[in-house]
């Protein structure tokens, strides 16, 4: 063999080695792959929106694609089809994360109060309240009732612990299935006897002189707090993206729990551009009733990490909804590695 | 005898793609788990999912059965409603000029739009009761009764109606006695194609505020991630789409007999 054949085959398995060192991504750094995140335009889904409009998600060399839902159920289907990655979403996440596919990586949103059930003035419910019950109605008036909202959302988990408070099964009142806007709208016009439902339309009712007869954290007895979960084997072949989109998550969070004018002011501009217009004192009323996790709140003994979801599995098991066999799952779904590493500064 | 063989033929041929259908299923989920039984169970889930709706009322609150009563009470007015409104306007459309030229134009513009579509104003105009979901198929008999009545006079040779003239019939006696007994084997046809229509329009009429009912089942299930239940509602629409249309042939040969109806 020639010199010169000899020292370009030497330069050739010299680049052929070196090249995926070259090449190789950072362990650390986020891959810059499309990550699919679905969440909705309220609340849950506002710190979301925050990071892609300040440039965070692209400042961590994540490329982010926000898809908007109008509830969590289809985004749990669109989690199953694999047509996301991530998920911020609502109670309705149990429903996934009980199929044992997900991994619950943050905390999300944290509802205090605000998603409510409505009766008309009229209504012999909003007339009558059990002795030592915070909230109205009996076994009576309540049993027969039509309650219109959105199935396997937290405002139908309310529903049912409502009518369970009077010893009544989901048998003894009748969930009618409809969107948050149509309920409203039927509700409004007559239709169903109770509706239950989440701000803005909650407070819209209130406004308009509809009694609250039950408040979610009257049932549930502490805040509902929202989930960030994502496609299983992400966290294997992306974990550094998961931990660049958790930082920019909860760095939205504080910027919104820290500057509550420019929260309304994102916020109004986001719902309106998505279909839901909101008014000033929507917006404060939003402000008091859902809130944010940060860093310093996280895996706090008031919010155990992915508390309410191992807490309401058991409900949803217990009313069919979910399979007793998968009910282990929503716990073995919770990965707290990234929030640890998150606080731990690392 | 011949006949016989033949049919027994036909059925071991329809039963065969049945039954190769439900092995390739079996193979791809069960067997070689192609894909994940939570994203789309094997035949073997379905069934027991199956047997287990019959008798139980979880996840959504009535049996399979409670559900299917309750969609064919809404199906069933719907379609009635469809067909005892579209058979006799496609049958003077086609008779009389007038009427053609009044309802056609109004016609034309409302039958492409979707059932689906009119649901809100149905909820504002008629509430969430039972109604408002049989007007959702309503619209789907209605058109498909209408057209295939229109189309059945309108097929009335001419020749026939000579016959009935120069034998001094008078225009009534034309339509009762030779146009709709001619059309009837179309009409039949669209009594068919909106019984199909109308038992399809069944998921999206329960979109519409409903709490019982095939597609509330599929809703529901659907919301709670029970690809299971939603197949066992699907196939249960299927069935009962199928038995009922064969209900309707029988009803069909028996009445159009001798009218080109085996």
């Amino acid at each position: 063999m020639t010199k010169c054949v000899r020292m370009a085959l030497a330069a050739v398995l010299f680049l052929a080695a070196a090249a995926p060192t070259a090449f190789a991504a950072d362990p650390g750094r986020a891959s810059g792959r499309k990550l699919r995140v679905g969440t909705m335009a309220i609340a849950p889904g506002l710190p979301v929106h925050l990071a892609e409009l300040n440039g965070y998600f692209k400042d961590a060399g994540l490329n982010i694609e926000i898809i908007i839902f109008p509830t969590g159920a289809p985004i749990n289907e669109a989690m199953a089809a694999d047509e996301l990655d991530i998920a911020v979403s609502g109670m309705a996440s149990v429903y996934a994360l009980a199929t044992g596919r997900y991994t619950y990586i943050g905390d999300g949103c944290i509802t205090l109060e605000g998603q409510a059930i409505y009766a008309r003035k009229d209504s012999p419910i909003a007339k009558t309240k059990e002795a030592g019950k915070s909230f109205l109605g009996d076994t009576a008036t309540v049993r027969g009732a039509s309650i219109l909202g959105p199935l396997a959302t937290s405002v139908h988990f309310m529903a049912i612990k409502y009518a369970e408070s009077f010893g009544l099964t989901d048998g003894d009142f009748k969930m009618v299935s409809m969107d948050y806007p149509q309920a409203y709208q039927a509700f409004i016009t007559g239709q169903g006897d109770l509706a239950a439902t989440i701000t803005p339309y909650s407070s819209q009712l209130e406004n308009a002189g509809y009694v609250k007869v039950c408040d979610l954290a009257d049932v549930m007895g502490a805040p509902l707090v929202d989930a960030v979960y994502v496609q299983k084997n992400l966290m294997k072949t992306m974990r550094p993206d998961m931990v660049a989109f958790l930082k920019c998550y909860y760095r939205a969070c504080e910027e919104l729990i820290g500057n509550p004018d420019m929260r309304k002011s994102v916020a109004k501009k986001w719902y309106a551009s998505e279909g839901r217009n909101y008014t000033d004192a929507d917006l404060d009323v939003e402000l008091q009733r859902q809130t944010y996790p940060t860093l310093g709140t996280l895996m706090s003994k008031r919010y155990p990490f992915g508390f309410t979801m191992t807490n309401i599995v058991g409900f949803f098991v217990d009313q069919g909804m979910i399979p007793e066999e998968n009910r282990d799952n929503v716990a073995a779904s919770l990965d707290s590695s990234i929030v640890e590493g998150l606080k731990a500064g690392k | 005898m011949r006949d016989d063989n033949r049919r027994n033929q036909y059925f071991l041929v329809s039963l065969a793609s049945v039954i190769t259908v439900l092995l390739v299923w079996y193979a791809c989920i069960d067997v070689l788990e192609l894909k994940s039984q939570i994203v789309f169970p094997g035949p073997v889930k379905i069934f027991r999912t199956f047997i287990l709706k019959l008798h139980t009322r979880s996840p959504d609150g009535a049996t399979l059965l409670s559900h299917l009563g309750a969609s064919l009470k809404v199906t069933m007015l719907g379609y009635l409603l469809g067909a005892a409104a579209g058979i006799p306007l496609g049958i003077a459309m086609a008779w009389n000029r007038l009427v053609d030229r009044l309802a056609k134009p109004l016609f034309d513009l409302l039958r492409p739009i979707p059932g689906i579509a009119w649901i809100p104003l149905f909820i504002l105009l008629f509430g969430i009761g039972t109604f408002s979901k049989a007007l959702v198929i309503f619209l789907s008999s209605f058109v498909a009764c209408t057209v295939n009545s229109f189309t059945g006079i309108r097929q009335t040779k001419d020749v026939h109606l000579w016959v009935g003239n120069v034998f001094g019939a008078t225009r009534n006696q034309l339509l009762f006695r030779i146009a709709v007994p001619t059309a009837i084997p179309m009409v039949f046809t669209g009594l068919r194609v909106a019984l199909g229509a109308s038992w399809a329009a069944l998921v999206a009429a329960e979109l519409l505020a409903s709490n019982v009912g095939l597609g509330y089942m599929i809703q529901q299930s659907r919301a709670i991630s029970r690809t299971d239940i939603i197949i066992v509602g699907m196939l249960a629409i299927g069935m009962v789409g199928a038995i009922l249309d064969k209900i309707l042939h029988a009803v069909e040969a028996r009445v159009a007999k001798g009218m080109n109806v085996r």
